[in-house]
């Protein structure tokens, strides 16, 4: 008997189910934000396990557009899926790729999808949404401290939180969580600890917050027997500070606040990691046992050898079909690095100039930008979310109600 | 034979192809009916059912304390003003406190006449549109009523505040959510009653999510 197209068979319908999602770091190359959007525009046209994910870009891509509406209604709805969500796909995860199961993000995507939702919420005058928000992004990031595992220490949602609670006049809570941050360890890794708005008084005396994100955030490859092993590799990126100008006059350089591969390694392993090494193994067992058992059978031949040859067939196929191959979606259009910047400045429109800048303290002039918009209000904050990428438009309030498909066929 | 090979195949492939696009299913709950709600393991975080629960407390508990009443036989038969103040959220879920006040108000609308008790609009939004009606009005630009010029002055403040103690030990998360709420008069911060709620969630994660 010919085996070798059954063979070709199993190889085919190993790859099943295996197709790529869609490649935003491909996209932002090509068109930038404004590709990511309209290619993301018809939810549908993604497969459902996927959709989460794509949501996430969507919302990231209006949002760095400066549509924060339509931004704060999809990171909404990809909040909803991530935090109340059950999942989907785990019975075909645990045989098939593990890509089957429906994405919700590791802690820090989490995280990341509670602050930005409370970011927005916050620009939009929802205090106690966002207060909400910042507040969940910190308890994603938390493990089980009974168990001594990690304590939240990405410090953005706290400086946030404390923005909030200021909003509330309630000054005794900005003082608990600066002493929760003053607990944590001073790794470098993760914040600066020189950054100076970690006072009571400096957070009082501001009226404006600037978080500005640098780089590009960490990225999964499939790595070790049967690519079982999921690598976490940090994103690729010059920019290591930023300088900011208001009006022209040198406000100051940022400090780093929070590091998206810190966060990410150090959120301890998943018992999915062990699911995929047992896949791994069995996969090579069945692979070996199949293909020896059906050898035998042909040598032997007859009834009985085909019997054998059937059995072997039926465990090679099992092995093909079974893929250990690490899940390696992630949000890809995270950032590297969040710096912040404070100031009290007067109300009004102000035009803001960024400068980044390399590890040897030399300019990055393809990545400055200027003419950036910030209305200071009369009472309360002006929270501006930036980024070292040139084609990061925070955009004016104007702009944040705006339709960003207005004129294109409706999609949902 | 080889038939027999390929109809196992063929039902392998039937199996991928049904597992990869679903079948398996994800088991996101979706609530129609708010009846339908239940405490247990498979919800986490406060839902409408928790909000009407919470809401029907404090009405019961403007009936019981007979607040009405008491302030309609101190002066002189008027109705007391209530105003909602937009509740504090101290859990880890937003967009619970807009659907909360609207849900409130609307209930105590509906369950009290206006002979009770009578309710002072006090959103940001409709106070600077009533400015600048009241500015029209001043300024000859709108016609008014005569003597009736003046906004509401609210005699109570309703208040709430929704707390949680938010635990997880990466296979539990687990939100005990306090529903605080208060009655404050407005002309001598006395506190008239405080009551609480208090609902505990739970749910389970997969072991195959971090």
């Amino acid at each position: 008997m010919n085996i070798k197209p059954i063979l070709a068979l199993c190889a085919l319908l190993a790859l099943a189910g295996c197709q790529s999602v869609y490649d935003a770091k491909a996209a932002m190359k090509k068109g930038g934000y404004q590709q990511v959007m309209m290619d993301t525009q018809d939810l549908n046209a993604f497969p459902e396990r996927d959709q989460t994910l794509v949501l996430n870009w969507r919302a990231h891509s209006k949002m760095a557009l400066g549509y924060r509406d339509s931004a704060r209604v999809d990171y909404l709805r990809a909040w909803n899926i991530m935090n109340h969500g059950d999942g989907g796909g785990v019975a075909a995860a645990n045989w098939f790729s593990e890509r089957q199961k429906f994405w919700m993000g590791d802690p820090y995507e989490r995280a990341f999808n509670s602050w930005y939702l409370g970011v927005l919420y916050y620009q939009q005058g929802k205090f106690e949404d966002a207060m909400a928000c910042f507040r969940n992004a910190i308890f994603v990031d938390t493990g089980d401290l009974k168990q001594g595992e990690f304590a939240a220490d990405w410090l953005p949602a706290f400086v946030m939180r404390m923005r909030c609670f200021l909003t509330r006049g309630d000054e005794g809570s900005v003082k608990m969580l600066l002493e929760e941050i003053s607990r944590l360890e001073k790794d470098k890794a993760n914040f600066d600890p020189e950054c100076p708005w970690l006072t009571v008084e400096a957070q009082k005396d501001a009226n404006v917050v600037m978080m500005i994100e640098l780089g590009e955030g960490p990225y999964f490859t499939a790595e070790g027997h049967h690519g079982s092993v999921r690598a976490m590799n940090q994103g690729d990126y010059r920019e290591r500070f930023a300088e900011v100008f208001v009006n022209g006059q040198k406000l100051g350089t940022t400090y780093k606040i929070g590091d998206t591969f810190y966060q990410c390694i150090t959120r301890g392993g998943r018992v999915m990691d062990d699911i995929l090494k047992g896949k791994a193994i069995a996969k090579t067992t069945m692979i070996a046992a199949g293909a020896t058992a059906m050898a035998v059978g042909h040598r032997v031949g007859g009834k009985g050898g085909l019997v054998a040859m059937g059995v072997g067939a039926a465990v090679l196929i099992g092995g093909l079909l079974m893929n250990a191959e690490a899940d390696i979606r992630g949000n890809t259009l995270l950032p590297g690095e969040t710096h912040l910047m404070m100031a009290k400045l007067p109300p009004g429109k102000h035009d803001v100039e960024l400068r980044f800048y390399d590890a040897n303290g030399r300019e990055l002039r393809d990545m400055r930008q200027v003419g950036v918009p910030l209305e200071v209000p009369e009472t309360g904050d002006a929270v501006l979310l930036a980024r070292s990428h040139p084609r990061y438009k925070p955009g004016s309030q104007s702009q944040a109600q705006a339709d960003p498909y207005a004129g294109l066929p409706k999609k949902k | 034979m080889k038939i027999r090979i390929l109809l196992a195949v063929l039902f392998m492939f039937t199996f991928t192809t049904v597992a990869s696009t679903g079948a398996t299913g994800c088991r996101q709950s979706t609530r129609e009916d708010i009846k339908d709600d239940e405490v247990g393991p498979e919800s986490s975080g406060p839902y409408a059912a928790d909000l009407v629960e919470v809401t029907d407390v404090m009405v019961d508990k403007l009936k019981k304390q007979k607040i009405s009443e008491n302030f309609k036989a101190r002066y002189k038969g008027e109705p007391p003003i209530i105003a909602i103040i937009r509740p504090q959220n101290d859990t880890r879920f937003p967009e619970v406190t807009q659907i909360f006040q609207e849900d409130l108000l609307t209930a105590m609308m509906e369950r009290f006449t206006r002979e009770q008790f009578r309710f002072s609009q006090r959103d940001s939004d409709v106070q600077s549109a009533i400015a600048s009606e009241k500015e029209a009005k001043e300024a000859g630009e709108r016609t008014d009523r005569t003597g009736r010029r003046t906004k509401l002055g609210a005699d109570y403040f309703m208040k709430a505040k929704f707390s949680t103690l938010s635990m997880t030990d990466g296979q539990y998360e687990d939100d005990t959510i306090l529903y605080t709420y208060e009655l404050i008069d407005t002309e001598t911060d006395e506190l008239i009653f405080k009551g609480g709620h208090k609902i505990r969630r739970v749910s389970k994660k997969s072991a195959v999510y971090r």
